[in-house]
C-alpha cells in the first residue's frame, strides 16, 4: 500500500473533527476548507518524515490549531485596514419549519464568534469535537484549570447571547 | 457555606469531584440559587455548542484525497531525480531527445497545441468577458484576473486567468464538449483525469464538473489549482 494511502486511511476519519475545528478558527467557509486542506498538507509532511502518532485526532487538532492562529493573525491584520460593518441579526428571516434550525444554528454560530478568542478555541476542542479538558490542555499548551475556566466561562456567554438574541428577535 | 458558584460549578462540570463530594455538591445546588444558576447556564451553554456540530462536506474530503495524492506524487518524484542521475548519459540524451519528439506541439492534437502556445504567448487574444463570474474567486495565492471567451481550432472556450503575487499563472479553459487528449498523457491510477508536459506546460484536463484544461508552468501549482476548483 502506498504511503499516501496508509496516511489517508489513518487520518481522513477524523476529517469531521477537523472540519468542525478550523470552521471555528477562521471565520469564512472558504478559508476553513483551505485551513483543512493545508492542515493535512503539513501533517502529510511530517508523516513522510518518519512522524506516526499513536492518535490521529490530536495530532490534526494541534496542527489546525496552530495553523488557524496564524491565520487569525492575518486576518486581525487586514481587519485594521478594512472597517466591515457590524453583522446585525436578520429581522426578516422566513421562520418556516425548515428554516428554523438553520436560524438557530447561525444565532449561536455568531455568539460564539463573540466571545473571546480563547474561549472559542476551547469550547469547539472540548464541546463541538468531544475532546476532554486533558486532550485540551495538551493541544493549547494550557493548564487543565485554565482550560476548564475558558470553556465554563465561554459556555454561560454562549447561553447568555443565544438568549438575549432571541429576546431581541422575538420580543 | 462561603464559596465561589463559578469555581465550584467549573469542578462540578468537570467530572473532577468524587462520588462523595459530588453527592455534597449536588444537595448544595438544591439550597444555592447561584450555584444552580451557573450549572444550568453552563449545560445550556454546552447544549448549544454541540449543537454545532457539522458533517464534512464531500467534496472537501475529495479534494483533502487530491492533494496529499499530488503532494504524494511530486515526493516520488523529487526522490527519484537522484537515480535518474546515475543512468548513463547516452540512455538519458535519448530518452529525452524521444520525449521532445513526441511532445512536440505539432504532434498535438490541435486544440491543445493551441492551448500551449496560447499559455506560452500569454493569453488567447479572445474577447474579454466583462459579466462572467470566477469558478474561483481565489486558488490558494493565485487570484482570478479576468476571463475572455476564444476559439481553439473550432472548439469554443472561457479562458479564465490566475496569478499570484510572484507571477506564477494557471489558466483555466471550460468548454462545452470534451477536449481531445494529448499525446503522451498520463492518467493517475483511478481518476478521471489526465496530464501531460508540452512545451514546459503542464496540462491537466478533466471532465467535470465541465469539460476543463487547466495550463502552468508547475505541475504541483497546476494539480492543486484543479483539487481546489474541485476538477474530476
Amino acid at each position: 500500500m502506498a504511503s499516501d494511502d496508509e496516511f489517508l486511511q489513518a487520518t481522513l476519519p477524523v476529517l469531521d473533527l477537523v472540519h468542525n475545528l478550523a470552521r471555528r478558527f477562521v471565520r469564512e467557509r472558504a478559508d476553513a476548507e483551505d485551513l483543512v486542506q493545508d492542515t493535512y498538507l503539513r501533517a502529510w509532511q511530517a508523516w513522510t518524515k518518519g512522524n506516526r502518532p499513536r492518535r490521529p485526532a490530536p495530532w490534526l487538532a494541534t496542527i489546525c490549531l496552530n495553523l488557524g492562529r496564524d491565520r487569525l493573525r492575518q486576518a486581525s491584520l487586514r481587519s485594521e485596514l478594512i472597517v466591515e460593518p457590524p453583522q446585525e441579526p436578520a429581522a426578516d428571516i422566513d421562520v418556516a419549519a425548515v428554516a428554523i434550525g438553520r436560524v438557530e444554528q447561525a444565532q449561536i454560530e455568531r455568539a460564539l464568534w463573540a466571545l473571546t478568542e480563547e474561549q472559542r478555541i476551547a469550547i469547539a476542542l472540548m464541546d463541538i469535537v468531544g475532546f476532554t479538558a486533558a486532550e485540551v490542555a495538551a493541544i493549547t499548551g494550557s493548564p487543565r484549570g485554565t482550560v476548564l475556566a475558558r470553556v465554563h466561562r465561554g459556555r454561560k456567554a454562549l447561553a447568555r447571547l443565544v438568549g438575549e438574541e432571541a429576546v431581541r428577535r422575538d420580543p | 457555606m462561603t464559596h465561589e458558584p463559578e469555581v465550584a460549578a467549573t469542578v462540578y462540570l468537570a467530572g473532577s469531584l468524587d462520588a462523595a463530594e459530588r453527592e455534597r455538591f449536588e444537595e448544595h445546588l438544591l439550597a444555592c440559587e447561584a450555584c444552580w444558576r451557573e450549572v444550568q447556564a453552563a449545560h445550556r451553554g454546552r447544549g448549544l455548542a454541540e449543537s454545532l456540530h457539522e458533517v464534512a462536506p464531500q467534496p472537501l474530503r475529495e479534494r483533502v484525497r487530491a492533494s496529499v495524492a499530488a503532494a504524494s506524487r511530486s515526493e516520488r518524484r523529487r526522490r527519484r531525480r537522484p537515480l535518474v542521475a546515475g543512468v548513463a548519459a547516452t540512455v538519458l540524451v535519448v530518452v529525452a531527445a524521444a520525449v521532445l519528439v513526441a511532445q512536440r506541439p505539432a504532434d498535438q492534437p490541435q486544440v491543445i497545441a493551441a492551448a500551449v502556445a496560447g499559455y506560452r504567448a500569454g493569453g488567447l487574444q479572445g474577447v474579454p468577458l466583462r459579466s462572467v463570474r470566477p469558478p474561483a474567486a481565489g486558488l490558494g495565492d493565485l487570484r482570478w484576473q479576468g476571463a475572455e471567451r476564444a476559439r481553439l481550432a473550432g472548439l469554443e472556450v472561457v479562458a479564465h486567468d490566475y496569478r499570484d503575487p510572484a507571477g506564477r499563472r494557471v489558466t483555466l479553459l471550460v468548454a462545452e464538449r470534451s477536449f481531445p487528449e494529448a499525446v503522451g498523457a498520463r492518467h493517475p491510477p483511478g481518476a478521471q483525469t489526465w496530464t501531460v508536459e508540452v512545451d514546459e506546460v503542464v496540462l491537466l484536463c478533466a471532465e467535470r464538473p465541465s469539460p476543463s484544461l487547466l495550463l502552468g508552468a508547475d505541475h504541483d501549482v497546476v494539480v492543486a489549482a484543479a483539487a481546489r476548483l474541485g476538477l474530476h
